[in-house]
């Protein structure tokens, strides 16, 4: 493929983000408590770092889907998870909390399953 | 690239010839091998979560193989799915197709970002790449277009753009 075709095709769509209205995020949200209750040894959490590659409207869009959260708890964890390095997304089982980190790995999110201390 | 969101969840994908030209070399360039990007390594004393990691990481190279296999599955598609009289592309695209486009895009921009040492969002704003970098920017940036088209779908704005440099997390 030709690379001025590429270059030439990448700019003009810039161009047609660039006349885009700015986003207006949202204020901070209530407290991001994971929600279920387990025995402390039971206890796994999911928790999504921070990276400097993913698009936010995209891991919105993951919180939203794997999680089955609206767009505006999505999009509070994915704040937190950019102004504070982490959110931890979930409280669950060995099993559920697997499940979980394995479909945020899918779409290459950086997710880790920790022992809740 | 227009997106139109289907009531099944799914969405119809139209692409002129200039767009299928670029999709499908970035999924043939998916499809052919180039290096997935590695997940970052999470050691952890814990032996039930090393274990649990290493079933991760053995679970992932198998949702790869999976994503190759759709990319093909969509390249044949699209080639034989023109609408009548014009030299655009259709692509039907059910709610879980639409999720594993986004996931190979993903991949697929998470790789060229690999390939130029991981910049951060200015670095990757600047124009200090070398000619032989330029290809991975490009894709990089046509691999967000594409994402934030189908974004954009699926949310019911309807429009049709990139992600700018302020979308990025940092």
């Amino acid at each position: 493929m030709q690379l001025h075709f590429l270059r030439d095709f990448l700019y003009s769509s810039f161009v047609i983000l660039s006349s885009d209205p700015p986003q207006v995020l949202p204020g901070p949200g209530p407290a991001l408590a994971p929600c279920i209750s387990l025995k402390p040894e039971d206890a796994y959490l999911v928790v999504c770092w921070d990276d400097p590659v993913n698009l936010m409207d995209y891991v919105t869009h993951v919180f939203q889907k794997v999680f089955g959260w609206s767009r505006e708890r999505a999009h509070r964890h994915m704040l937190e998870v950019h102004e504070k390095g982490k959110s931890i997304l979930m409280r669950e089982s060995l099993e559920k909390a697997e499940h979980y980190v394995h479909q945020l790995q899918c779409y290459h999110l950086q997710a880790t399953l920790e022992k809740d201390a | 690239m227009k997106a139109r969101r289907l009531d099944d969840g799914g969405l119809c994908v139209l692409l002129d010839e200039r767009e299928w030209r670029i999709f499908s070399a970035l999924l043939t360039q998916y499809a052919s091998g180039l290096d997935g990007p590695s997940l970052p390594s999470h050691s952890s004393k814990d032996s039930v979560i090393a274990e649990s990691n290493t079933w991760l990481q053995e679970m992932q190279a198998t949702h790869r193989q999976s994503l190759v296999k759709r990319a093909a599955t969509w390249l044949e598609a699209g080639s034989n799915s023109s609408p009548k009289d014009t030299s655009q592309k259709m692509l039907r695209l059910s709610g879980h197709d639409v999720e594993s486009m986004l996931q190979l895009f993903n991949d697929l921009r998470i790789s060229h970002w690999t390939l130029l040492g991981c910049p951060n969002e200015a670095d990757l704003k600047g124009e200090k790449w070398t000619e032989a970098q330029l290809p991975s920017v490009w894709s990089m940036g046509l691999c967000g277009m594409f994402q934030s088209v189908l974004l954009q779908a699926l949310n019911g704005s309807g429009k049709a753009g990139g992600p700018s440099g302020d979308e990025l997390t940092p």
